[in-house]
C-alpha cells in the first residue's frame, strides 16, 4: 500500500542520517509542514519592508520615471542610435525571456521526468517564469518609444480595417509571449488551488478572505483532484513545446534578418540552451535567498537541492559552451569578410574585455567549480555561482545585439553604442521583478506543500539483499 | 438495497491513515452504502485504486482538445483569412506564406489547449463555489474524510464500524462556507 511506504524502517544509523538529508526521507506531519509554510508567509520584518519600500522607489523612479521621461522627451534620450538600433533594450528583453525559462524547465520538464528533487522548488521557479515575463515584456513596449502605438500588434482591425502583419517576426513575438505569460501564470495557478485551501484553512482576517476567494472553493474531493492532476498534465506537457518555441521566435527576431552575426540556422536551440542555464542558475539564486530570508525554509530547501540545480547547471554550461563554439567555428571558417569583421570587432575590440568575461563567467568558473559536490551542496557557493553565471548570461545577450550591430555589412554601418537613460530602466525593470517576488513571498505558498507530502508518502526503504534502498512508487 | 439514501443527511468520518479510509469504503459498502454515495475528500490526490474506488471520469482532455482545435481555427484565420480582408501585395512576397502560418497556428492551438484545459478544470469542479459544502478544515492539514449518506437503519452500523476502523470522528457532516 503506498501510503504505508513512509513510514521508513531505518535501522542503521548512518544510513539514517544520510536519508535524513533528504526532504523525502525527513518527512513531518502534514499539518506541521502547513503551518511553517503560513508561518514563512505571514513573518515580514522592519528589514523585508525597507528591502520592499528601496525596490518599489527604484521601481517607482528607474522604470516609471525614466520610461515615462523617455516618453516625453522622446527617443533621443536613450543611447540607441543609426547603426545600433537594438540596444539595451532588446538585450533585456531576451535576458529576462531567458530567465522565464527556468519556471518551464524546473517544474514542467523535471515533473515529466519525474525528477522527485524538483517538489518543493517548484513553485519558486514558476514564479519567476511570471515574473520574469512580466519584466521581459515591457521590454517590446519600452523599444516601442510611441508605446500608444501598441495596439497596432492586437490581433484586431484597426481604424482603416488593417489587421497586424501576422507574417512579421513582431507578431510572432507578441503571439508566442503572450501564449507563455498566460500559459505559465495558469499553470503557476493550478497547482497552487490545494495549497491556497490550506491557507484558507490555516488563516483568518484579510488573509482568510483572499485564500478564501482565490481558492474557488476547492475542497479535495476525488473528483476535484482528478480533473486538477489531469490538467496539470496536459499542461506539463504542452508548457515545453510552448517554452522551445518562445525562445526560438525570439532569436528568429535576429536570425531571420541578413545583420553578419546573427543569420544562423542554430540560434534557435542556442537561444534555448543559454536561456534554460541562465533560467536555472537564477533558481538556486532565488532559494539562497528564500532560505536565508524567510522563516523554516531550510526544512524544505536543503543541500540537496542545490546540488541537482548544480548539475544541471553544469550540463547546462557544456551545451551552451557547444552552441556558442559551433556558431562561432563556422562563422570563423566560413571566412566571409563581414562576419570576420563582427567576429574582430567582438573579440579585438573596444568592448573585447566583455567577451571574455563572458566566457569566463559562462565557461571557465561552471566548469571549474560545479564538478565538485562539495560546492554543489554549499548554497552560498551556489549563489554566487548563479550571480556570476547571470552576469555573464547578462553579457552574452549584449555582445550579441549591440555590439553585433555595430559592425553592419559595409563600413557606412558600423558605429559605437553607448547606453543612457537604458541603464535606468534596466535597473527598474530588474527591481520590479524583485519586487513582485518579495511581495508574492508573503501571499503565495511558496512550497507546494501537497506536492512535498506527495514526494514524502511515496518514498521508502526497499530491502533488497542485505540492504535497504530507497526507492519511490507513484501514488497518483 | 435500492432505495437510495442519498437525499439523507451526510455524515463525515475522518481519519488519520488512508489505508483505514481505504478500508472504511469497503466496510461502508458491506453494510449497503452505495458507491454513489460516498465521496473521499483528501489533501493529497491517491489514485482511485489505493482508495479502492472507480476511476472519476474527466473531461479536461477532451475539452483542451476542442479548445486546441478552436485555437488552430483561429491561427489558420488570423494568418490565412486576414491578408484577405485587404491583399496587399509586395513584390515577390506570398500573400500567404505557409512557414509563418505555421508558427502562428501553432502558438494559438497551444493557447486554446491551454485556455480550454484550465477552463474545463473550473467548470468540472463546479468553480468558483464559495457556497456551503461538506468539509472538514483538517482536511487541509492531512487527515481523510469519507463523506457518506446513508439510511437510518445503517446509521448505527456504519458509525460503529468507522469508529473500529481508527475514525477519528463520526458524526453528521458540518456543512462549511468555502
Amino acid at each position: 500500500m503506498a501510503v504505508e511506504a513512509k513510514h521508513l524502517a531505518l535501522h542503521h544509523s548512518d544510513g539514517e542520517e544520510n536519508l535524513r538529508e533528504q526532504l523525502m526521507f525527513d518527512p513531518k506531519p502534514r499539518k506541521e509542514m502547513n503551518a511553517m509554510v503560513m508561518e514563512a508567509m505571514q513573518t515580514a520584518d522592519l528589514k523585508y519592508w525597507t528591502v520592499v519600500a528601496i525596490l518599489a522607489g527604484l521601481v517607482a523612479t528607474c522604470l516609471l520615471g525614466a520610461w515615462g521621461y523617455m516618453i516625453v522627451v522622446g527617443m533621443g534620450v536613450a543611447g540607441i542610435n543609426r547603426p545600433v538600433f537594438w540596444g539595451l533594450f532588446i538585450s533585456n528583453f531576451v535576458f529576462w525571456i531567458g530567465i522565464s525559462h527556468a519556471g518551464t524547465f524546473v517544474s514542467a520538464i523535471l515533473r515529466v521526468f519525474k525528477a522527485e528533487f524538483r517538489r518543493p522548488f517548484t513553485r519558486a521557479a514558476e514564479l519567476m517564469t511570471t515574473f520574469g515575463l512580466a519584466a521581459g515584456a515591457t521590454y517590446p513596449l519600452i523599444h516601442l518609444g510611441r508605446v500608444w502605438t501598441f495596439y497596432y500588434m492586437i490581433p484586431a482591425p484597426n481604424q482603416r480595417g488593417l489587421w497586424p502583419n501576422f507574417h512579421s517576426p513582431l507578431e510572432w513575438d507578441l503571439v508566442a509571449i503572450t501564449t507563455y505569460l498566460l500559459g505559465s501564470t495558469m499553470y503557476l495557478f493550478l497547482p497552487l488551488i490545494p495549497d491556497l485551501a490550506m491557507a484558507r484553512d490555516n488563516s483568518t482576517g484579510w488573509r482568510y478572505q483572499l485564500y478564501r476567494f482565490l481558492a474557488l472553493g476547492w475542497r479535495g474531493t476525488e473528483t476535484e483532484w482528478r480533473h486538477l492532476t489531469t490538467a496539470i498534465k496536459i499542461f506539463a506537457w504542452t508548457i515545453i513545446p510552448v517554452m522551445f518555441s518562445v525562445h526560438t521566435i525570439v532569436s528568429w527576431d535576429f536570425a531571420v534578418s541578413m545583420t553578419p552575426g546573427w543569420h544562423s540556422t542554430i540560434f534557435g536551440p542556442f537561444f534555448i540552451a543559454g536561456a534554460v542555464f541562465s533560467g536555472v542558475s537564477a533558481v538556486a539564486m532565488v532559494l539562497f535567498i528564500i532560505r536565508i530570508s524567510m522563516v523554516n525554509m531550510d526544512y524544505f530547501i536543503r543541500a540537496e537541492h542545490f546540488d541537482g540545480l548544480g548539475k544541471l547547471v553544469l550540463i547546462f554550461s557544456f551545451v551552451w559552451a557547444y552552441f556558442y563554439f559551433n556558431e562561432f567555428m563556422v562563422e570563423w571558417y566560413g571566412g566571409e569578410a563581414a562576419h570576420h569583421n563582427v567576429m574582430d570587432f567582438i573579440t579585438k575590440g573596444p568592448n573585447a574585455w566583455l567577451w571574455y568575461v563572458m566566457l569566463i563567467c559562462n565557461i571557465v568558473i561552471p566548469w571549474l567549480t560545479l564538478w565538485s559536490g562539495k560546492v554543489r551542496r554549499t548554497p552560498w557557493m551556489m549563489f554566487v555561482i548563479g550571480v556570476v553565471i547571470n552576469i555573464g548570461m547578462y553579457i552574452e545577450r549584449v555582445v550579441i545585439v549591440p555590439i553585433t550591430l555595430s559592425r553592419g555589412r559595409f563600413p557606412f554601418d558600423w558605429g559605437e553604442y553607448t547606453p543612457r537613460v537604458e541603464i535606468l530602466i534596466s535597473i527598474g525593470s530588474l527591481s520590479l521583478f524583485l519586487l513582485l517576488y518579495a511581495l508574492a513571498s508573503r501571499v503565495i505558498p511558496l512550497i507546494p506543500v501537497w506536492e512535498v507530502q506527495e514526494g514524502q508518502e511515496a518514498h521508502s526503504l526497499k530491502k533488497i539483499g542485505k540492504t535497504e534502498v530507497p526507492s519511490v512508487i507513484d501514488v497518483e | 438495497m435500492s432505495e437510495s439514501a442519498h437525499e439523507t443527511a451526510a455524515h463525515l468520518a475522518l481519519f488519520d491513515e488512508v489505508d483505514h479510509a481505504a478500508d472504511a469504503i469497503v466496510r461502508l459498502r458491506e453494510i449497503g452504502i452505495y458507491e454513489r454515495d460516498l465521496e473521499v475528500i483528501s489533501g493529497l490526490p491517491f489514485s482511485h485504486k489505493i482508495l479502492g474506488r472507480p476511476e472519476k471520469r474527466t473531461y479536461v482532455p477532451l475539452v483542451g482538445v476542442f479548445g486546441a482545435l478552436v485555437g488552430f481555427a483561429t491561427g489558420a484565420a488570423f494568418n490565412f483569412g486576414t491578408p484577405l480582408l485587404y491583399p496587399m501585395r509586395v513584390g515577390g512576397q506570398a500573400l500567404l506564406p505557409i512557414p509563418p502560418g505555421l508558427l502562428i497556428m501553432f502558438e494559438a492551438t497551444m493557447l486554446g489547449l491551454l485556455v480550454f484545459s484550465f477552463v474545463g478544470v473550473l467548470i468540472e469542479n463546479g468553480f468558483p463555489f464559495f457556497r456551503r459544502k461538506e468539509y472538514h478544515p483538517d482536511i487541509a492539514n492531512g487527515k481523510i474524510a469519507i463523506v457518506f449518506h446513508c439510511l437510518p437503519h445503517q446509521e448505527s452500523l456504519a458509525y460503529a464500524a468507522m469508529r473500529q476502523l481508527g475514525a477519528e470522528k463520526v458524526s453528521r457532516a458540518e456543512t462549511i462556507v468555502l
